[in-house]
């Protein structure tokens, strides 16, 4: 009955040196949606990204996977992992094989796929990230944006359904950034479901279909970008700022460039269209064409 | 360090099934150690550097400062043995009298000592061409092909993985501490060193942890499942390695007089 693929309700955890992360924290996520979590450093999402996985189990408050409980037992944690993938921040933490393509078999191997299925896994998805030439390198000799990309394919060959990663596009080069965005996208495409975490507000607008903002381990914004991000005061509380879209937008209609009834534009293309297409300037422009 | 695992991959023999370099090592060694005559200890020490240096292609000035790091540890064990104390006077070559000690080198002792060193620097050679030839990953695949116990050949994996996670962090340590004067004499050097020690230590439990939690959400189930490669075994080179080592155990019994 329910179309969420992953549900939290009321959790709590508290880490054991007395740190609470999660404070009653519900969410609900849609299947096949691109989802962004944002929050300052230390709101909790990276602890809440490991209760999706069944890693940390919490202290209070239930984790729902396609409308049923998980157990934390080992068959119910296999079936969670098998379906729920997250590329960590850093690939270091994740890549611990010498080569490549063992690192990234090792998942399809895990969910007990024979060799040859695993191997044929692993290639395909090191085709789609671009990395099947590193395929016999050791991971030690690869640049960070090659491992970040290994680090993402070891988690795609185990083809799970919902694919969560903790600040893909940090600490990368502007090009390798637009690259797994690209590859994100095409993931979308094959109907997965996304979770992203980042402070990136501009990315999170232009990127998300559904927004969550988290502060003190709590849920206290959530909805489609264009609702969430026109609320400053919100996103002052959380740690955030406004992206610049937005405030273009805003400004050009302070201005009385463009008229108030103009929609918000979801991204940088949309904001330049408006302008070309509703500007004085832009008619200016024609006007001296035409004489 | 790292220039040996760089060699490891990019070298003339990479492609050469590891069972062969392995089998090429372990016989040489074996007959290093089994029949340590001189003539012995020198061929293997000159038969490694040239398939190191010739057939692999790794750089000889580089492969001679690597002979030099053992060498300075061979040194120092050699005189130990080369030295004898006795209460007796002995046909000592050169000799200290203190007290009613003598502490001189005797004929004897220095032959002994030339021949462990020898022996030691021609196993060390044979040591370093497997090193600088086969990948830790290949080393690995065979020693579980000969039924190593999984256990160790994971934990052999895993800290490989480390000793990289490890310089690497140690470097960027060290540099931060020197971009702030951590080294500028000798005082505030140590203490900075102990702070670096200290942080590699809390550094590598978080990691381990860290990597654990990434391995659990891959589902790790104890298993780090090893893949190899399928490689042909190459009749010649079989062919080649019998040969050489067969000649090198004629020639040694030959040498060594029991032929």
């Amino acid at each position: 009955m329910s179309q969420y693929i992953i549900e939290a309700y009321e959790i709590e955890y508290t880490y054991p040196d007395g740190t609470k992360a999660l404070n009653g924290l519900t969410m609900q996520i849609e299947e096949g949606r691109k989802i962004a979590v944002l929050g300052a450093n230390g709101a909790g999402k990276s602890t809440l990204f490991l209760h999706f996985n069944g890693i940390l189990r919490p202290g209070r408050g239930q984790i729902l996977f396609r409308g049923r409980a998980v157990h934390y037992r080992q068959h119910s944690l296999l079936e969670l992992r098998k379906n729920v993938g997250i590329v960590f921040q850093d690939p270091d933490n994740q890549l611990f094989s010498a080569s490549v393509l063992q690192d990234v078999a090792f998942g399809p191997l895990n969910l007990g796929l024979d060799r040859d299925t695993a191997l044929a896994r692993s290639r395909q998805t090191m085709r789609e990230t671009e990395i099947e030439t590193l395929q016999n390198k050791p991971t030690h000799f690869l640049s960070y944006g090659q491992k970040k990309r290994v680090s993402i394919a070891g988690v795609l060959a185990m083809e799970p359904q919902v694919i969560i990663f903790d600040e893909p596009t940090a600490c990368l080069d502007p090009r390798m950034a637009q690259k797994i965005l690209e590859l994100l996208e095409r993931l979308s495409k094959q109907g997965k479901t996304l979770i992203m975490s980042t402070h990136d507000v501009d990315l999170a607008y232009s990127w998300a279909d559904y927004v969550f903002l988290i502060k003190n381990g709590t849920v206290v914004g959530k909805g489609s970008p264009q609702q969430v991000f026109i609320r400053p005061e919100l996103l002052h509380n959380c740690g955030l700022t406004t992206p610049w879209v937005i405030e273009v937008h805003r400004e050009l209609i302070n201005s009385n460039l463009i008229v108030d009834s103009a929609p918000v534009p979801k991204d940088r293309k949309e904001l330049f269209n408006l302008i070309r297409n509703t500007s004085i300037g832009t008619t200016g422009y024609k006007a001296a064409q035409n004489y | 360090m790292l220039l040996i695992d760089h060699y490891a991959y990019n070298n003339k023999l990479a492609g050469v099934h590891p069972g062969e370099k392995f089998l090429f090592f372990a016989v040489t060694v074996a007959l290093c150690l089994a029949l340590p005559t001189t003539f012995t200890t020198l061929v293997v020490t000159l038969l490694m550097a040239g398939a190191v240096v010739f057939a692999a292609g790794v750089p000889w000035r580089f492969y001679l400062k690597l002979l030099l790091l053992p060498g300075a540890f061979l040194a120092v064990g050699v005189a130990a043995v080369a030295v004898s104390v006795t209460r007796a006077p002995q046909d000592f070559i050169w000799a200290i009298h203190t007290g009613q000690y003598f502490a001189g080198i005797t004929r004897q002792g220095l032959d002994n000592s030339v021949n462990l060193f020898l022996r030691s620097l021609g196993a060390v050679s044979c040591l370093y061409f497997l090193s600088l030839t086969t990948p830790m990953t290949e080393i690995a695949d065979v020693l579980r092909k000969m039924r190593m116990p999984t256990l160790v050949i994971e934990l052999m994996t895993l800290i490989y993985r480390f000793i990289f996670i490890l310089l690497e962090v140690t470097r960027q340590i060290y540099t931060a501490q020197s971009s702030r004067l951590g080294y500028k004499n000798t005082r505030t050097g140590f203490n900075s060193l102990s702070r670096l020690i200290l942080s590699m230590f809390i550094k590598s439990y978080r990691q381990s942890q860290a990597m654990y939690d990434s391995l659990v959400s891959r589902c790790y189930s104890g298993d780090l499942h090893h893949l190899s490669e399928p490689r042909q075994w190459c009749a010649r080179n079989i062919l080649l390695i019998v040969t050489v080592d067969s000649a090198l155990l004629l020639c040694s019994l030959y040498a060594g007089g029991l032929v």
